[in-house]
């Protein structure tokens, strides 16, 4: 029985490109079809992200007295401070902005998806410009006091962060957006502020060493270095700026 | 502008749930949901080409990944293991179809080891680069071409293995 010549390089990033490849090989060819199959399932936004997208209230609106995108935070427990009775106009609204949204993510003509959206745009920008009710106005201006400003934590928060998360385990409390969120801030402030990016193209090492070809595939996080010592996570803040182009 | 959030959702947030489904986050779309909020709101601060966006996205993705897979370490969770997620509207027989395409993708995926699937799913669901590959999982290109072959050879040999139709 003959053995099946290794895969090498080339091979693999035609394979990875979709390319032609040996009859043998074209078994793994179909699979990777089958891996990019897998991202083209449609999803749809739901909630908090829905009424953003149908709003458009990512950034702020010119003349309104929102906090800007990157001052909008914690959006996991917004509702925790409204009222019973704005909780249901949110989730109508909800609901509403969800429907929106979804029409307008849809394959349909770019016409229609404009229109829709434009409609969209023009019923969310008017919380913001006093002219809804004043009910549906306080919503508004509720939660995004509720979430602005983002304050981060003080550095010696971190053991109290801890404690909190096991607290809420115990009563069944867990806010799990709240928690990722304060643990990407917490991370945010341990790094320093001049801290090394990689610049673009660095690999460290010629594209192909002989030395990765044998090292161990899998370890924790391929960088050698392990977590923090106290258990804390080794969170690292979300990129402002684009990974380098090859 | 409400339709470039739409449009940029419904060109990358299906790769960015694909990713996250066959990494086995607990809550793939939350997950998702969760990704393109921090995308949305911190677009006004990035710098760079389309493609570099995409890169951007999936660096979010991979972190959030992290973020969650580091939560879950630290307490205890009750999810159902093959809870499906209804997803509103749609065609139903595709979703169907989709389905069965991604449960056997989850399944050959399982014989990777964790850096190996992470490679293979970035160069082929998020289709980047090896060198954008390296950037987001912080490994060196040599590393992850090296990952990205032994993910293919594992695939080889379990197909030939079990005879595996696709």
């Amino acid at each position: 029985m003959n053995t099946p010549r290794p895969i090498d390089d080339a091979t693999a990033e035609t394979l990875l490109a979709g390319g032609s490849v040996d009859g043998e090989l074209q078994p793994v060819a179909r699979a990777v079809r089958a891996y990019r199959e897998v991202g083209r399932r449609p999803v749809h936004p739901a909630g908090e992200l829905a009424v953003r997208m149908a709003t458009g209230v990512f950034t702020s609106p010119a003349g309104s007295d929102t906090a800007p995108a990157h001052q909008v935070n914690g959006h996991g427990p917004v509702t925790a401070a409204i009222p019973g009775w704005r909780r249901i106009r949110m989730a109508i609204l909800t609901g509403l902005a969800a429907a929106t949204a979804k029409i307008a993510s849809m394959s349909v003509a770019a016409k229609a998806t404009a229109g829709l959206s434009i409609a969209a745009a023009s019923m969310g920008t008017a919380g913001f410009a006093g002219v809804l009710p004043e009910p549906a106005q306080d919503r508004f201006d509720t939660v995004v006091e509720t979430v602005a400003p983002n304050e981060a934590p003080a550095a010696d928060e971190n053991a109290e962060f801890g404690e909190r998360v096991s607290e809420d385990a115990r009563d069944g409390g867990v806010d799990g957006e709240e928690i990722s969120e304060e643990a990407r801030q917490q991370g945010e402030l341990r790094r320093p502020e001049d801290a090394p990016v990689p610049a673009p193209g660095d690999s460290g090492a010629p594209a192909d060493t002989p030395a990765d070809d044998h090292a161990p595939d899998d370890t924790p996080d391929g960088s050698g270095t392990p977590d923090h010592p106290d258990g804390a996570p080794d969170e690292r803040p979300e990129p402002t700026t684009a990974p380098s182009q090859p | 502008m409400p339709t470039a959030f739409a449009r940029l959702y419904a060109d990358l947030a299906p790769a960015v749930a694909g990713y996250l489904r066959v990494q086995r986050a607990a809550e793939p779309e939350d997950l998702t949901n969760e990704v393109f909020l921090g995308v949305f709101r911190g677009l006004a601060s990035f710098q760079g080409t389309e493609t570099q966006f995409r890169s951007w996205v999936f660096t979010i993705a991979h972190r959030r990944l992290q973020d969650e897979r580091r939560r879950l370490a630290r307490q205890p969770h009750f999810t159902a293991v093959d809870a499906e997620i209804s997803m509103p509207g749609g065609d139903v027989e595709q979703e169907a179809l989709d389905s069965l395409g991604e449960q056997w993708v989850m399944a050959m995926s399982q014989h990777l080891s964790a850096d190996q699937r992470t490679v293979l799913l970035l160069r082929t669901v998020a289709d980047l680069t090896a060198e954008q590959v390296a950037q987001i999982t912080g490994k060196r290109v040599g590393a992850v071409r090296a990952l990205q072959r032994r993910a293919l050879e594992t695939l080889r040999r379990n197909l030939a293995r079990k005879g595996v139709q696709i």
